[in-house]
């Protein structure tokens, strides 16, 4: 059972020189935010290695490091898919094709990009699906971290709640996403270097790689050897799912199509640096299983099993927490929760500023108020902002009245993402594609992961050995009902003039051309760089 | 659509790495005066100290780019 923890002086300094820093920066960055570019875009003016390392910390929030944690405690190397399969490919395919699309067309959001390849109806049912997700998954985070500061430090949640909440309204108020994408990097920082002497000392204390072998059970430390049946395996799963549901159709569907990591390729300088973003962020990406999923076997290694004990039931989710209590002196913990406490509170900075910019150039401009002065849109920006930061507030509230609503922010996932990567694959590279065979093809995908979840949950048709097998198979099903509607309902309407299409389709668009940077300088290399790594990780832990 | 602020943005290497400093020069003083202790030492080492040295030569790595950066723009006479 973990023991409340108790921070010192020094912990609290630490933790409150960060605050400062991040209230500062927003200050800072104000005189910078004039106009409704600089606001939700960042004016288009980030170099490649900040909106890089933005774009993987959009998703490295606390939620992931506690979660990957634990899934290294209790499914072993199994976690790495959801980096090395789950991310890296993904990764590198919407840098490399569809960045130029994204980038190129100056579309200000996904949905925009909607509207400007199919139609109003398109981007309006993605802005409203995306607007809620955003304010769920905003509220979650907040739910999350004052649930683990309760439970880990003894925090009062009203207390964390509020307090998180008006600061991160500060500086997204004061800097909008310039101050998001700031804090992310921040926040990516404090993270590896918070956590990489628990990292070291996990590692020294169960023996190294052969300490591991020795103390843990054979298959708990290979990614690929287990995979032939779903029932060999802890994680239930079998290769075809880990590879087409997760390493396809999820994680396609989230790096590819999800606003939220998108923006922050859309706020770089130029075309080379959007197309950069994800690629620079694939290098430590690749990386960040050692930091989080690594320590989390160790500690299921070295920890007594009886520690992660709740109420009789084993807790992964204890792993780091543990590990934190086990290792940390005085100052060092100020520094880890501060690493914890940052990427809880940029995780729902993330969200906000995806929610802000989505609902005034999408929902209320589309709508609302179409042609209004550039002032005005940066003032209901900031609106957004304040009454987003509301609705997150009263969604962690809901979240602790419903205490499964993690599993229901997993099926929105899924239900949203899955069926917009058919769309957007068929969009910009399809240019039969129509908007009508858009529409459909969506809510099709939408009504069909419905539909599967239905009969899953009610034991009807389907039947998984884990519920992650059970999200995987959905989310092909989803994809594949969107795909085939999408292919379908564009035969029979009547496409758009070419001529309407160019620099939103690939066929119809140049490719950008690097001739004139050096070899090395190319986004290709690094793309091939990041995919040479990632099959040699995936050989040596195989 | 809204052109981009002429004003020049904030380097974000100035907030990571006096933040960063910061913590480092707490954490390296704060170690080096008590020697606090982990619940297990697997390393026997003055963690704070020397993490917090750490800190401090990553802080002053970020505030030197910053600096260099500022000078390249000021000669160049552009807004970087």
């Amino acid at each position: 059972m973990l023991a409340t923890m108790h921070l010192a002086a020094i912990d609290y300094v630490v933790i409150g020189l960060y605050f400062a820093f991040v209230l500062g920066v927003g200050f800072a960055l104000k005189r910078s935010t004039r106009t409704s570019l600089d606001f939700f875009l960042s004016g288009r003016r980030i170099p490649a290695w900040v909106t890089g390392l933005a774009f993987i910390s959009a998703n490295l929030g606390a939620l992931e490091v506690l979660g990957m944690a634990a899934s290294g405690a209790e499914y072993g190397m199994l976690t790495c898919h959801f980096y090395w399969v789950g991310a890296i490919p993904a990764m590198v395919f919407v840098g490399l094709f569809m960045m130029p699309f994204y980038y190129g067309s100056r579309a200000r959001s996904v949905p925009e990009y909607l509207r400007l390849r199919f139609d109003e109806k398109t981007r309006m049912f993605n802005a409203a699906t995306f607007a809620v997700m955003t304010i769920l998954a905003s509220g979650i985070n907040l739910y999350a971290m004052a649930i683990v500061f309760q439970l880990v430090l003894g925090w009062s949640f009203n207390a964390t709640v509020l307090l998180s909440a008006a600061v991160v309204l500060v500086y997204t108020w004061l800097g909008g996403l310039t101050s998001s994408i700031y804090n992310e990097v921040l926040q990516f920082f404090l993270i590896v270097l918070g956590i990489l002497p628990l990292a070291v000392m996990s590692m020294v204390e169960a023996g190294g790689w052969q300490g591991l072998e020795r103390r843990l059970p054979s298959g708990y430390l290979h990614a690929w050897t287990t995979l032939g049946h779903a029932a060999a395996n802890p994680m239930g799963v079998e290769w075809f799912g880990v590879v087409m549901g997760l390493g396809f159709v999820l994680s396609f569907g989230y790096w590819c199509t999800d606003f939220l990591v998108v923006q922050r390729a859309m706020a770089a300088q130029d075309m080379t640096a959007a197309q950069k973003t994800p690629l620079v962020g694939a290098i430590p990406k690749v990386f960040i299983p050692f930091l989080v999923i690594i320590p989390g076997i160790a500690a299921w290694a070295v920890i007594p099993h009886s520690a992660f004990l709740v109420n009789g039931k084993t807790n992964y989710n204890l792993a780091l927490p543990l590990l934190l209590g086990r290792y940390y002196p005085a100052g060092l913990l100020g520094v880890g929760v501060t690493a914890l406490l940052a990427s809880f509170m940029s995780g729902m900075a993330g969200n906000v500023t995806a929610f802000n910019t989505v609902w005034t150039y999408d929902i209320y401009q589309a709508l609302l108020r179409r042609e209004a002065p550039d002032q005005h849109y940066l003032k209901m920006g900031r609106a957004a902002t304040f009454f987003g930061i509301l609705l997150s507030i009263g969604a962690a509230y809901a979240a602790l009245q419903f205490h499964n609503i993690m599993n229901y922010l997993q099926l929105i996932f899924s239900f949203v993402n899955a069926p917009l990567l058919a769309t957007f694959l068929l969009g910009m590279f399809w240019k039969r594609a129509t908007a009508n065979g858009a529409f459909w093809g969506l809510v099709s995908g939408t009504a069909a992961a419905a539909g599967h979840w239905a009969m899953t949950a009610h034991g009807l048709l389907f039947h998984y050995s884990s519920v992650m097998a059970a999200n995987f198979s959905r989310a092909i099903y989803a994809f594949g009902a969107c795909f085939v509607i999408t292919v379908g309902v564009s035969l029979f309407t009547t496409p758009r003039p070419e001529a309407e299409l160019v620099g939103l389709v690939s066929s119809l668009t140049e490719r950008p051309r690097y001739g004139h940077l050096s070899w090395w300088r190319r986004p290709v290399t690094l793309a091939l760089g990041v995919l040479a790594l990632t099959i040699v990780l995936n050989w040596i832990y195989r | 659509m809204a052109s981009p602020s002429p004003t020049r943005t904030l380097d974000i290497r100035w907030p990571i790495g006096l933040l960063f400093a910061a913590m480092g020069v707490a954490l390296a003083f704060y170690g080096a005066a008590f020697a606090p202790r982990g619940a297990v030492e697997p390393m026997r080492l003055n963690l704070d100290l020397w993490w917090g040295f750490v800190l401090v030569i990553f802080g002053a790595a970020m505030i030197f780019s910053a600096r260099r950066a500022d000078r390249r723009a000021a000669s160049r006479g552009g807004p970087g």
